[in-house]
């Protein structure tokens, strides 16, 4: 079948400089140059009818409104194909795509075709697919809309695709896929055309006749240079002006795998750092401290179950193996009601399902690490696969070393993750996951710290008809830690840790009607804690065993999300979970003397609860509301509010997150946090959708935040609720972010403001840090810039640059010195009054892909990359010495040298 | 510990680095009021030492400034007050009283001479068990001095020690004569032997919280590198034992803490102790501890010739030798120079030895010639 464009068109692609685009009069020549320099538009027109032909553009439209502006009342009409491409025809639009009932009218004669005279281009041939397709039936009656419930794979692999856009450009709506590649969106009836969209997939669109409900399944085509582009969010342009999140990031992994990264290995959570509002203490950990939020307080999910150390290697690495991993969902505002228990944001890492229709893998080799993954189609078209482990040889590195000291040590991490996906008939999926990390490090063959992560989840998700799903999940999380020490036999000991999280939980979507998407839920976790038990380690040690006593807690909770669009420019989402936690016994509770600070020579009497009993009760409400409104030419304004409460908190009185933090469940004495958000965003699409601006303020205020009494213990600590102190947290800022997402230099450029506080709130003077007015929290950096640039020299080579800037981080200095006991001794400041050196680095990474022919046996690149380049060396920390009676201060740098690492990546 | 050298021997492996860092000077002295108090109930009698802090940049010779014309007096529960402290030199402020009441807490009370007010917490008299034994041995590296003590009622579990180490030396040259007036006489005064006393500047300080006894074995409290001045003839240490509460040991704990290196890895952040003195609304901040506690004491002693073969090493007088000055030169010498003995040939008398004063006059080594008590 072919179209036959008509008249005396000439086609001209120009590739002009970029000259600036006015509001004035102009010529139509220089309005299309600019329309194909911006957008993957190509214009079909006569230039020399149309050169006297000047236009009046208003930036902020569509291009639809635009032409339709221009041509009306003249001559000329216009068109496009699916393909992208605009027909300008002299007095009948050019078809470019037939009427579904084509045959039997041409057949019957009936029809006036334009005329198809003047043959100048002869448009590719239309694919089969993209015929209009008729969805439901008229027997339903006359509709005003109807829901189309969808599912988009890929079709090399028939794995799902997350996150992919679906949407229809006018009316302007749009959804994307969930994380199980299924779409709901109600159109109003007749013809539509949807647009799929995502990046590094072929752009799709379908033209549909929708009559009533019904369902359809795309499938996408990976583009076959995958290094074509890197866009940032990769969140569909057009989704974040017209979705509903606020505060959200959506990363896949092929662009976390471009950012030039240290050791060579891409990493998930280095990349969320490089957002704006995500802080960290420091190079070298993998802490989180978002939108002025501490560390732990960001859900982590690998395939919807909880990790508690995202860390290997004291945090040199994430513990998220990037080829198995499919994309990354950031969340610091605005988060829905179907999560909770921790307060400042969520990460959800979903991993591929794995390739259903043939074997195929992929790996990696640098100087520290090496990575296999490999899938396997166990029914074709039906179940498959994904194993992905990852190990490192750093201890045959610290083997090499001369320094004996460094020869005696050890450090080593593996982790490994099987995944299984499999459809359990028509409408229902089963999806199996499992993670497993460990770590192990020792210091010069004396003490020896392990610690491993564990994660289990079984998931169905079940098609109940085309607008409810329900998925239900069970899972497993847990994490462990232990010490053991052997060089000095009288001091020997070994020293355990262990936190086991079970849940289960299932999650309803429905569409109640058009425009109005529905998700409720209901979840219970149980925890099981061993806060901490030492035991000597052999006969001559005189340590004493100790076993603190066990924490079990139940916690559950209902939601209700609903997403409502209330006309065309105005959507609300809102929610309520509500929580409910329970500490339970056998547990033994210290009572404190009233009237004066707990500590524990005021513990006055134990009360104990026998097995079962509520040791501590609380509960509350968690409302969640979103807010848009479309604004005119392309931009819309947002708002968000959310509460969460957190019931499991990290104990850690260090700078940077440490494999020692023990995990903490409220109880009596240990109150749950609770948060509250509220934000706004402006979100705007400048040229097309080449530039995307937004501009996002929030402010946040944390109840019972922990901060801990100076020199505050820990570990094996049975009252560990006199050492710490009851805060009150509040944080706000602006993050501003413009990015390009297309052509061959695209990127981004943040600039966030932020601060964060902490009070302490306790009615003894001498338990409050600072007496008791807000002082910065230790990773308040008020100004943080980042720049992500990627350049594309051809298709098999591109290079990308990596720019971080940020105050340096609040810390505790001597400001004086006096004598005690003989002994100078210094004065320090009151609590984080001073701050280390800004922090400035920049990164390069130049990509070298193998060739592209599309059947080969494996595919190959390689990554040279080089981290911090400037050499600058960047404050760590700071710290002071009393060196032969004179202080001197000293700073810490962990990268003080431009760092390269040459990475070899495969995959087949 | 272990954590930090583990995190510094990664960063060694990742190239790393720790380069000298000067902040931005804190020039002003914070000008807190530093406390050192302590009575002892059984006797009765205080020692108060009060000072003042001084800013970063203060020269290290400078001293710390005497909080001298202070009026400190200790109170009971009662608010009465028991002993008023007298200034016995600038800064130091000494009582003797009725012995305290054991049961009773008691409250020091300071009023500076411009008028700022300091109380401390209420303290409760703590009573010392006896030193069990104060203990010695060498080896290749020096001397290491052990303290063993227990308390049967279990009630003592947190230990307090300080010490006073006094040794016996001498300088390099024995000198007989000396300068008066521009002729040699004989010296009457010995300066070849000196007894040195020092006080112990660590925090010395024990638990025995994790034990199911209250016992404290063979504790190290101070260590002697081998062929040190204090080795060289004969050695003693008073040993100070005191009972304290869990506040003061924390106090102490956390001081140890602070005074380590802060800023590694996994290090947790600097702070300010306070203690338990805490200032009255308006005045200075103040730093300091107060506490009450009996002494017990032992005294340690032995000589250079009962250290074991591998201790043994003489101390070395670096940089002392004997010059001659001839009879014609002595009256027109203005060196510094100190008499040591004659420079006969046969039997007359040519000249003198000398030498430099510190390898002469052993008081220039900061001890007295005259001998202690004890000794």
């Amino acid at each position: 079948m072919k179209v036959i464009v008509c008249s005396a068109l000439v086609w001209i692609v120009i590739l002009f400089s970029i000259s600036a685009q006015a509001q004035s009069t102009r010529s139509f020549r220089s309005y299309a140059d600019d329309l194909e320099r911006d957008s993957l538009i190509t214009l079909y027109y006569d230039n020399h009818l149309l050169d006297t032909l000047h236009v009046t553009i208003d930036p902020g439209a569509s291009i639809a409104h635009n032409l339709d502006a221009i041509f009306l009342g003249t001559v000329y009409k216009w068109s496009m194909d699916t393909q992208r491409h605009i027909f300008i025809s002299y007095k009948y639009p050019v078809v470019t795509s037939l009427p579904e009932t084509f045959f039997q009218r041409t057949a019957s004669g009936t029809d006036k075709q334009p005329e198809l005279a003047h043959l100048d281009k002869i448009v590719s041939e239309v694919d089969k697919k993209e015929k209009t397709i008729t969805i439901g039936s008229k027997s339903k009656g006359l509709l005003k809309s109807a829901t189309i419930s969808g599912y988009v794979k890929e079709k090399a692999t028939g794995e799902p695709i997350i996150g992919c856009a679906v949407f229809t450009r006018s009316p302007s709506i749009g959804t994307s896929t969930d994380r199980y590649g299924h779409f709901t969106i109600t159109l109003p009836t007749g013809y539509q055309e949807i647009h799929f969209k995502l990046v590094g997939m072929k752009e799709l669109v379908r033209s549909v006749n929708l009559l009533s409900d019904g369902g359809m399944t795309v499938e996408l085509e990976e583009e076959v240079v995958s290094l074509k582009e890197v866009v940032v969010n990769a969140t569909e342009i057009e989704s974040s002006v017209t979705g509903l999140d606020i505060g959200t990031q959506k990363l896949d992994i092929k662009t976390i795998k471009q950012i030039p990264l240290v050791m060579g290995e891409a990493d998930i959570l280095k990349v969320i750092m490089t957002l704006p509002g995500v802080q960290t203490v420091g190079e070298g950990t993998v802490g989180l401290n978002v939108r002025g939020g501490t560390a732990n307080q960001n859900l982590i999910l690998f395939n919807d179950a909880i990790i508690y150390n995202p860390s290997h290697l004291f945090g040199f690495f994430s513990s998220f193996n990037p080829d198995i991993v499919k994309n990354v969902n950031f969340q610091k505002g605005g988060i829905p009601a179907e999560y909770g228990g921790r307060i400042s944001s969520v990460l959800s890492i979903d991993t591929k399902e794995g390739n259903q229709k043939k074997i195929s893998g992929g790996g990696g080799i640098s100087p520290l690490t090496a990575r296999l993954s490999l899938e396997v189609p166990l029914r074709k078209d039906k179940s498959s696969l994904i194993i992905g482990g990852r190990t490192t040889y750093s201890d045959w590195i610290l083997k090499q070393l001369s320094s004996e000291t460094l020869k005696n040590s050890r450090a080593s991490f593996s982790d490994l993750s099987v995944n299984y996906a499999g459809s359990l008939g028509k409408r229902k999926t089963l999806y199996l996951s499992s993670y497993i990390s460990r770590d192990q490090f020792r210091f010069n063959g004396d003490t020896t710290y392990q610690y491993s992560n564990m994660a289990f989840t079984a998931k169905v998700k079940q098609a109940i008809n085309e607008k409810t799903f329900l998925v239900t999940t069970l899972g497993y999380s847990g994490y462990s830690f232990s010490v053991k020490s052997t060089s000095n036999p009288v001091n020997a000991f070994q020293m355990k840790y262990r936190i086991d999280q079970y849940q289960v939980k299932s999650d309803l979507n429905f569409f109640l009607a058009p425009g109005i998407a529905t998700q409720a839920g209901i979840s219970s976790i149980l925890y099981n804690i061993k806060p901490g038990e030492i035991q000597p380690n052999g006969d001559q040690s005189s340590i004493q065993s100790k076993n603190i006593q066990k924490e079990i807690a139940s916690e559950n909770a209902l939601y209700l999300d609903v997403n409502y669009d209330i006309n065309s420019r105005l959507s609300v989402g809102a929610g309520l979970r509500y929580s409910l936690y329970a500490a339970l016994g056998p547990h033994d509770e210290f009572q404190y003397a009233s009237g004066s600070p707990r500590s524990p020579s005021t513990i006055q009497d134990t009360v104990h609860y026998g097995s079962s009993h509520v040791v501590a009760f609380y509960h509350g409400p968690e409302p969640r509301l979103r807010l848009r409104y479309q604004l005119p030419g392309n931009a819309s304004l947002k708002l968000s509010y959310n509460r969460m409460r957190q019931y499991l908190q990290m104990l850690s009185n260090t700078t940077a997150i440490s494999p020692t933090d023990i995990w903490k469940l409220s109880d009596r004495y240990i109150r749950p946090q609770v948060g509250d958000q509220v934000s706004a965003g402006y979100y705007r699409l400048l040229r097309n959708g080449l530039f995307e601006v937004s501009g996002e303020v929030y402010y946040k205020s944390i109840q019972q935040m922990l901060d801990y009494k100076d020199g505050a213990r820990l570990l094996l600590n049975e009252h560990i609720e006199t050492d710490v102190i009851q805060s009150r947290g509040k944080a706000y800022g602006v993050e501003l972010m413009i990015k390009k997402t297309r052509g061959k230099t695209n990127g981004w450029i943040s600039y966030t403001y932020s601060r964060s506080f902490l009070k302490s709130v306790s009615p003894y003077a001498n338990e409050r840090v600072n007496k008791g007015t807000y002082y910065p929290s230790s990773y308040d950096k008020p100004h943080a810039v980042n720049f992500i640039g990627n350049y594309k020299f051809n298709r098999r080579i591109n290079i990308s640059t990596n720019v971080v800037y940020s105050t340096g981080r609040p810390i505790t200095i001597p400001i004086g010195k006096y004598i005690l006991n003989g002994t100078e001794r210094l004065l320090y400041s009151d609590r984080n009054q001073y701050r280390i050196p800004d922090y400035f680095r920049v990164d390069l990474s130049i990509n070298f892909e193998g060739n592209h022919k599309v059947r080969k046996l494996a595919h190959s690149s390689w990554s040279l990359s080089l981290y911090n380049v400037t050499g600058r060396r960047n404050a760590y920390s700071i710290f002071f010495k009393s060196e032969n009676g004179v202080i001197r201060g000293y700073k810490l740098s962990i990268f003080g040298e431009p760092i390269p690492t040459l990475t070899y990546n495969f995959r087949f | 510990m272990i954590k930090r050298s583990l995190s510094i021997a990664l960063i060694a492996v990742l190239a790393g680095c720790i380069d000298p860092y000067a902040p931005k000077v804190v020039t002003t002295n914070p000008d807190f009021l530093i406390v050192d108090a302590f009575v002892d109930p059984l006797e009765s009698s205080g020692i108060v030492t009060l000072t003042r802090s001084k800013a970063l940049t203060d020269p290290e010779d400078t001293p710390y400034p005497a909080e001298s014309g202070a009026l400190v007096t200790l109170l009971n529960s009662a608010g009465n007050t028991l002993q008023t402290f007298t200034e016995t030199q600038a800064g130091v402020y000494k009582s003797t009283g009725a012995p305290l009441n054991l049961n009773d807490t008691y409250t020091l009370h300071i009023q500076t001479a411009n008028g700022s007010v300091y109380e401390s917490e209420a303290t409760t008299p703590r009573i010392s068990p006896p030193i069990d034994s104060v203990t010695w041995y060498g080896d290749a590296t020096g001397v290491t001095v052990q303290v063993t003590t227990h308390d049967d009622t279990d009630a003592t579990r947190y230990y307090f020690w300080t010490f006073d180490e006094t040794w016996e030396y001498t300088s390099a040259f024995k000198s007989i004569v000396e300068w008066q007036n521009g002729t040699v006489v004989p010296r009457n005064e010995d300066i070849y032997t000196c007894w040195r006393t020092l006080p112990s500047t660590a925090i010395l300080i024990g638990n025995s919280t994790s034990l199911e006894d209250d016992i404290i074995a063979k504790q190290t409290i101070h260590t002697i590198p081998k062929g040190e001045q204090k080795l060289g003839i004969q050695y003693s240490m008073l040993v100070k034992q005191r009972a304290i509460d869990e506040k003061t040991y924390e106090f102490w704990d956390l001081m140890k803490k602070t005074t380590e290196e802060i800023g590694g890895f996994f290090d947790p952040q600097p702070f300010v102790v306070k203690g338990n003195i805490r200032a009255i609304a308006g005045s200075k901040p103040a730093i300091g501890l107060f506490y009450i506690s009996s002494v017990h004491e032992q005294r340690l002693t032995f000589t250079y010739e009962d250290l074991p073969l591998v201790t043994k090493q003489r101390p070395q007088f670096d940089g002392c030798e004997l010059s001659i000055i001839l009879n014609a030169e002595v009256p027109g010498y203005r060196g510094s120079d100190l008499m040591v003995t004659l420079y006969n040939v046969g039997d007359f008398t040519l000249g003198y030895f000398k030498a430099p004063p510190a390898c002469v006059d052993c008081r220039l080594q900061k001890g007295v010639n005259t001998k202690p008590d004890f000794w």
